[in-house]
């Protein structure tokens, strides 16, 4: 089958790999349909996600139809259309049972710090992933969510990650109606989390990026105030829009590649001293409240990093943070989908074969050409 | 006393913002849809536990070799589902090997993790690019040397002596060990 396979740092290729099987009796195999590629991809594309290797097929936001299922795989069927969260487990430890499938404890041996995930490196359980034709899929009959009928695939894809991701975002502020959210990074987790925040009744939302094409993406879409940080001091700013106080909840949808600070760039970005660039969650220590909630959902790595966590502390604020639990939001979620209140799909400027992920790989890490988000088809049929 | 929070209004935050923003504020139709927490599916965090739907537990164990070693956390048992995606292999294979021998709480386990990628990547590209490399270069050796042999260069003749400036061949420095040697 042809697959995206990691090539070393900056460079990913297409490549037939071997078709993958059945390996444990709840296995399922799925033929991808779409994937998207998420801007945590491009984390393993810099090589700043410890144990990423040479051969290793990406794609974490894909669906599919359900080619085969292994002899105890319960609930779904070859020829269901499904979704799968990005994560990886099984449905029935300490953890599944309470909800929290994104800290399951039978999916990964090489870290505590997270669950198997589908192509995010060997540090997350080494599980290919759905940048490819085939991809397999450990405890389908418990993981996958079938799509409703009226639903798109490309409308169901973000809700595998970048949507379930965004909406956990800002449900960890904890709003209550008439807050400001201050939402760091107007990539597609960013988009999802300003969508959320009205959804559960923000006051106002201010949009933070140095794109000013994805600042303009978010106003248009969502109706959002915006701040390009490249042009002004932000936390100067943003301050001076609350009154001097700082944002009520600020929602960190950046990760380890945050710019805005060249000394955090050069240790962790391209020395690799620390794990990646801290800057976006010290801009959000200091741009929100004190008492306030910093909702911290932007990938980063182990095993440390130069964040500010004396102002953190004297300010009094709260930090939460978590990969989404993405199944429980999935029913929700579609619910708004087909409810009409969104249309998640809208995120996917660029639409492109396999054979293309290369260089949508390149434009989508060096932000060119507009791009918010990028959808692959692995089996041809470009929507 | 009141114990609900005040809901902002458009009007409330155009009054007190110091900075006016360029338009004022419009909510979309979706607006408060979930504004009660009770619609919101993580809240509460925690929930009575509960088997997900389909689940069969505990899951057997799987076979085969899993491509991410376990991490050295001596009470750490090995979970019944992994990965095997790529085997490890080569030296970055016995660095990241050495690297899963300590528990992950241990930073020198990350670090070790990131010097198996960086050798990762270049025993890849070694191995892709040193028989072109090579070939490239014997094949340059073996023209320059043709070269040199159909141009008479094969074996030098001494270069004629340079002319001082007192109009005399200089004269050839014949010098021998033993001149050098220390004399005792």
């Amino acid at each position: 089958m042809r697959a995206l396979t990691y090539e070393g740092p900056y460079r990913v290729a297409v490549r037939n790999k071997p078709e993958p099987r059945i390996e444990h009796p709840q296995d399922g195999i799925v033929r991808v349909t779409s994937a998207a590629i998420c801007g945590s991809d491009l984390h393993l594309l810099h090589g700043l996600v410890p144990d990423t290797r040479i051969g290793f097929t990406f794609g974490h936001e894909f669906t599919g139809i359900v080619e085969e299922v292994g002899p105890n795989a319960q609930g779904i069927k070859p020829g269901d259309r499904v979704m799968l969260p990005f994560q990886i487990f099984c449905g029935g430890c300490y953890y599944c049972t309470r909800g929290l499938s994104a800290c399951c404890e039978n999916t990964n041996p090489a870290t505590d710090a997270g669950t198997g995930i589908y192509g995010y490196s060997h540090t997350m359980g080494g599980y290919d992933g759905g940048q490819a034709e085939y991809v397999r899929v450990p405890f389908i009959g418990v993981d996958a969510e079938k799509i409703p009928e009226d639903v798109d695939d490309l409308d169901a894809l973000p809700i595998t990650d970048a949507f379930s991701t965004g909406y956990q975002g800002a449900e960890m502020c904890d709003l209550r109606g008439g807050e400001t959210v201050l939402v760091l990074g107007a990539g597609p987790v960013g988009l999802f989390a300003m969508w959320s925040a009205w959804a559960m009744g923000a006051g106002r939302v201010i949009a933070v990026d140095l794109e000013n094409y994805r600042l303009q993406f978010a106003r248009d879409w969502l109706g959002v105030e915006t701040i390009n940080f490249k042009e002004h001091d932000l936390v100067t700013i943003v301050k001076g829009m609350t009154e001097g106080r700082g944002a009520d909840a600020t929602i960190e949808a950046v990760g380890c590649e945050a710019s805005g600070s060249p000394v955090h760039r050069a240790l962790g970005v391209y020395a690799k001293l620390e794990a990646g660039s801290p800057q976006a969650i010290n801009f959000a220590i200091h741009a929100t409240r004190k008492g306030g909630v910093i909702s911290l959902i932007g990938a980063y790595g182990p095993p440390f990093n130069g964040v500010d966590i004396g102002t953190f502390m004297n300010k009094a604020q709260t930090m939460r943070t978590g990969q989404a639990s993405v199944k429980r939001y999935m029913p929700h979620l579609l619910e708004h989908v087909r409810a009409g209140r969104i249309k998640p799909s809208t995120v996917f400027t660029h639409r492109c074969s396999l054979e293309d992920a290369p260089r949508a790989y390149h434009t989508f890490a060096q932000k060119k050409d507009g791009c918010v988000k990028v959808a692959l088809f692995p089996n041809g049929n470009l929507h | 006393m009141n114990r609900e929070p005040e809901v902002t209004t458009p009007e409330t935050i155009l009054r007190r913002s110091g900075y006016q923003s360029m338009e004022p504020v419009r909510r979309p139709s979706y607006w408060g849809v979930d504004l009660d927490p009770a619609r919101r599916p993580g809240v509460p965090g925690h929930r009575e536990p509960r088997p997900m739907a389909n689940t069969r537990f505990p899951p057997e164990p799987q076979r085969g070799m899993p491509a991410a070693p376990m991490h050295g956390r001596t009470n750490k048992t090995m979970p019944p589902v992994f990965g095997t995606a790529v085997p490890l292999r080569g030296l970055s294979g016995a660095i990241r090997k050495y690297a899963y021998s300590m528990p992950d709480h241990d930073p020198s386990h990350w670090l070790l993790k990131l010097l198996g990628d960086r050798v990762d990547s270049w025993e890849y590209h070694a191995k892709k690019y040193l028989p072109l490399g090579l070939a490239v270069a014997g094949l340059g050796f073996i023209l320059s040397s043709r070269a040199s042999e159909s141009r008479g260069l094969g074996r030098r003749k001494p270069r004629s002596l340079p002319v001082t400036r007192w109009g005399g061949e200089a004269r050839r420095r014949e010098w021998s060990r033993r001149e050098w040697a220390p004399s005792h």
